[in-house]
């Protein structure tokens, strides 16, 4: 799921895998800025087939926090 | 003249106002009695490192607490504090050395590598309070005797049509008439409590920090918006106004955070929003949806602070472009053949890294291009230097260029502004070159260029169209670009 997940983000931010590391978060790569991370969110929802809630955007602040929120998503 | 940061403590202590919060961050308050005193400290400190009325240290301190405490340290001394961006790249670190021969600099960061000079390291508030224990006394009134308006005491940098960032240089005379004139427009009270998310090296984020202190309210600090969970954290606590961009109101009403963000503007009492005219549909959204909130909005660079305001609240909509009329009878404006120059005991006293102030006649000579209606609001149309405007954040095409050109295998390149949804305009280049990639592109600018200078666009290309005379054809330029 985590390499699903850092993929998507690379892929959509047009950037190397190698750059998504755990820790890694909004404006923490140039490519992944406040505007990015709402398109992100987006595209998430939409290759994972699932609705992110506000309380669940507020705590995406890092790769890991997102392979956490999306793996409890679909466990539901 | 009365120093301004003595006008901060002495109207703290008169209004007894002492124990009232003055800065508070997600992680760290502080009233005003233990800033006076840590701003004591630090007084003293700075003594002891051997600096003097117009030495100029830097302070890369960011959004913090101890960065507002330097800073109000330095200006009680008359030291020169630049703000700088807390983010310190090696090209960044050259320039300032080279500019402003800097004998101090406070960072958050590990810095030292860059400069050949003393810097100090503070990584929290609680270092800034270690460093100054052993000094530490109680704040004793006028440390200063009365100051000479003309002199300098600050200088904050914006970036020129040049290509290289200028360092406006304040005096007594302008930031106090600059605060006269904006606290009488938006009438600030000690009950002011403003959140702040923009950067305070800005002329707009320190600009609101000396007027919400010089009236005895208080300071939320914020790192942007780069999380988002603490941006919203802080509408937690009473605060009532707020001061943003309209590139960051516009992401923060984005579908997903649209609802929450209405939500949280709707306790508060105004907004006041600067770079770039707030567009219609989204003055509408907030006027239906935060009936209480007032909305300002003000032109005014950091050579000329804050010129023009309008409470657009107030106004019906074939204002919404206006930005206003002049914040006190004290600014005057003039059009000639249609650009706009401003005077007034609030303007600049010059760059510190440029002979030519562009002020004419006690007339500063703005670059941008508007006109006035018959009822005296200003309407902005255009702007003569070749400026990009990211979202507030001014970029200079011509030193991107010159900067990205240091990549070997670049033979030629063409940065210009392109149209961004959000942040209204954003970098692009048009690069010509061999052994070159998007990657090693972005590498580099990550390293050397400011976040909002870097390209968000690279489009690799055989030529870069030019005039007979050498001169790059934008238009061009930009239908190459756009078609790729």
């Amino acid at each position: 799921m985590k390499d699903k997940i850092r993929k998507t983000i690379a892929k959509f931010l047009s950037v190397d895998e190698k750059k998504i590391k755990d820790e890694t978060g909004p404006a923490d790569l140039a490519e992944w800025d406040s505007l990015a991370h709402q398109g992100l969110i987006l595209e998430l929802e939409k290759v994972f087939k699932l609705k992110l809630e506000i309380d669940d955007v507020l705590e995406m602040e890092s790769l890991e926090d997102i392979v956490e929120i999306i793996e409890n998503k679909i466990k539901i | 003249m009365d120093n301004l940061i003595e006008k901060i403590f002495n109207g703290v202590f008169v209004n007894n106002l002492t124990n009232k919060i003055a800065i508070k961050t997600k992680d760290d308050e502080i009233t005003y009695s233990n800033l006076a005193n840590l701003v004591a400290s630090t007084v003293e400190f700075l003594k002891r490192k051997k600096l003097k009325k117009n030495d100029i240290i830097l302070n890369a301190l960011g959004n913090t607490i101890q960065q507002i405490i330097v800073h109000y340290a330095s200006f009680l001394i008359g030291i020169i504090a630049i703000p700088v961006p807390s983010y310190i790249n090696r090209n960044n670190a050259s320039f300032y050395i080279e500019n402003f021969h800097p004998v101090l600099i406070f960072s958050n960061s590990e810095i030292s590598s860059l400069f050949k000079i003393p810097a100090i390291e503070i990584n929290n508030f609680n270092e800034l309070e270690k460093i100054t224990k052993n000094i530490f006394q109680i704040y004793k009134y006028n440390i200063n005797n009365k100051v000479n308006p003309n002199d300098i005491i600050s200088v904050l940098l914006t970036t020129g049509s040049s290509g290289i960032q200028k360092a406006v240089k304040l005096t007594h005379r302008s930031i106090n008439q600059a605060i006269d004139n904006i606290t009488g427009f938006i009438k600030y009270t000690n009950k002011n409590k403003e959140i702040i998310p923009i950067p305070i090296n800005h002329s707009f984020g320190l600009g609101h920090v000396y007027c919400t202190h010089v009236k005895g309210g208080s300071v939320y600090l914020l790192d942007g918006i780069k999380s988002l969970k603490e941006f919203y954290y802080a509408f937690k606590f009473d605060y009532n106004g707020i001061a943003l961009t309209p590139s960051i109101i516009k992401l923060l009403t984005f579908e997903k955070t649209k609802e929450k963000t209405l939500q949280s503007f709707n306790k508060l009492d105004y907004m006041v929003i600067n770079s770039e005219v707030l567009d219609t549909n989204i003055t509408k959204l907030l006027k239906q949806n935060c009936s209480n909130l007032i909305i300002y909005y003000y032109y005014g660079l950091t050579e000329a602070s804050r010129s023009f305001f309008i409470n657009l609240s107030l106004e019906k909509e074939k204002y919404y472009k206006s930005v206003g009329k002049p914040t006190s009878k004290d600014v005057k404006v003039k059009l000639i053949e249609d650009e706009i120059y401003i005077g007034g005991n609030h303007l600049f006293s010059g760059y510190m890294n440029s002979e030519n102030s562009n002020i004419i006649n006690g007339y500063f000579k703005t670059g941008d291009l508007g006109y006035l209606d018959s009822q005296g609001y200003l309407f902005i149309t255009g702007r003569k230097k070749n400026i990009i405007n990211v979202g507030g954040f001014k970029v200079s095409a011509l030193h991107v260029s010159e900067t990205l050109k240091k990549i070997d295998g670049i033979e030629d390149i063409a940065v210009i502004s392109i149209f961004d949804s959000i942040t209204g305009e954003k970098p692009a280049a048009l690069i010509v070159g061999k052994n070159l990639s998007k990657e090693k592109i972005m590498n580099f600018s990550n390293k050397n260029i400011d976040f909002h200078a870097i390209p968000k666009k690279i489009v690799f290309h055989e030529f870069i169209p030019k005039s007979d005379t050498g001169k790059i054809i934008i238009e061009e330029v930009r239908r190459i670009i756009e078609e790729d």
